[in-house]
Parts: structure tokens; C-alpha cells; sequence
């Protein structure tokens, strides 16, 4: 519970695996996505489909959606940590 | 003309010019000039024409659905764009988006995308800079 609260009250938390979402990944997502489609809730999609999705970004939809990986890193940790089968710990809004 | 018409037209003119000149656009423009005269010795300058030609041309190599900056851009400049997921694309005139061409990373990052989906290859430094300098002076 103690725990719970120090990990929500914090900065970043971490989604599956131990990957930590920056404070900034929601911004980021909402711009990069943003910048070709409206961007999809994160709880649109499974985990796994999100790691595909964020996995093949030069071949997105028959688009190049590349990514500097720093960013492309950040996205999928927030897409990932908020998807509709992510458990536990999410980020506090 | 009268007096007032021409001092109008006057400041129009100026604060055109005003918008258009931006020392981060300037700096990225040196960058590519640089690198156009490492690639070439003989390089003089980037063409506002001959951008305006690549930026209306139909190319090959790259997407059978993308040929050409105009596809998701249109020919017109000082129009809005649309992207393939329908997404309106603000204009790439300078005089109507002043801040287009001023973030290096947004540059290089589109027309990294762009070049490969439009010629399937990644653009010269000769070929971006004369396609700032066109839209520069739109």
C-alpha cells in the first residue's frame, strides 16, 4: 500500500517489464501520433499490439511513421503501461 | 497608386519579409548548405525554382500512392494539406505557417519520412534546401 502510493506519487511509473514511462510520453504521444491521425486511447489496444504497432513504425499503415528511438521508446512505454490489458500499476493522471 | 495605398502595401511587403527571415531557418539552411558544398565543390546556392519544380514534380521510387510533395501537400503552397489518415496539414508557405522550417529535429524527421514515402530514397542536401528556399519565399 505504502509502496503503491510512493510509485503513484511519483514522476514516472512503470509498466510491465520494469520500463518507465517519462511524465512527458502522454505529450509526446499526443503530438507524434497527433501529427497524421488523431491519436488512439492507449486502451484501444493490447499490450502486445502496441509493442507490434511501435515496433514497425517505418511500415505504419503503408506510411513511414520513424521515430527517434528516445521518442519511439517513451510512446510505447506510455501506450503499453495505459493499454486495455495493462495491470497494476498505471499512471496517475 | 495613392500615397496610402502604396505605404500599405509598403508595410505588407515588410512584414512579409520580417516573417520570412528567422535565424533558426537561417542556421538550418547554412547546415544544408554546407553539406551541399562538401558534397559538391561546385555547389552555388540553393534555387527557390528549381524547388518549386522538385515540390510540383511526380517521382519515381518511392510509394505508388505518393508520388509527388503535392499528393498530401497540394500544389498550392498556401493551401492546406491533408495527410493519408485524412489529418488537415496546415500550409508549408512560410508567409502563412512562420514557423515552419525553425525546429531541426521536426525538419529532419519529415523529410526523412517524406523523401523514402515520395522517392523512396533519402533526400540530397541540395534537394531540401531548395525546397525551404521555394517555400520560404511562398
Amino acid at each position: 500500500m505504502v509502496v503503491c502510493a510512493i510509485l503513484l506519487a511519483a514522476e514516472t511509473a512503470w509498466a510491465d517489464g520494469g520500463i518507465a514511462v517519462p511524465g512527458t510520453a502522454q505529450a509526446e504521444t499526443e503530438k507524434e501520433c497527433g501529427a497524421c491521425h488523431a491519436p488512439l486511447l492507449p486502451i484501444t489496444h493490447k499490450m502486445i499490439e502496441w509493442r507490434q504497432i511501435m515496433a514497425n513504425l517505418s511500415d505504419h499503415m503503408g506510411e513511414d511513421a520513424s521515430l527517434p528511438e528516445n521518442v519511439r521508446a517513451d510512446i510505447e512505454a506510455y501506450l503499453v503501461a495505459n493499454a486495455s490489458d495493462a495491470v497494476s500499476i498505471r499512471r496517475s493522471e | 497608386m495613392s500615397t496610402r495605398s502604396f505605404l500599405v502595401l509598403l508595410c505588407l511587403l515588410l512584414s512579409a519579409a520580417a516573417a520570412r527571415a528567422n535565424p533558426a531557418r537561417d542556421a538550418i539552411l547554412a547546415a544544408l548548405a554546407a553539406e551541399a558544398k562538401q558534397a559538391d565543390p561546385a555547389f552555388a546556392g540553393f534555387s527557390a525554382d528549381r524547388g518549386g519544380a522538385f515540390w510540383r514534380a511526380d517521382h519515381t521510387g518511392g510509394k505508388f500512392e505518393t508520388p509527388s510533395c503535392t499528393t498530401c501537400h497540394t500544389k498550392d503552397p498556401t493551401a492546406w494539406g491533408k495527410t493519408r489518415a485524412l489529418k488537415p496539414i496546415a500550409p508549408m508557405a512560410v508567409s502563412l505557417t512562420p514557423d515552419r522550417f525553425t525546429d531541426p529535429e521536426k525538419v529532419d524527421l519529415w523529410f526523412t519520412r517524406n523523401c523514402k514515402s515520395v522517392l523512396g530514397r533519402l533526400c540530397t542536401a541540395v534537394e531540401k534546401g531548395d525546397v525551404i528556399t521555394y517555400l520560404s519565399g511562398k
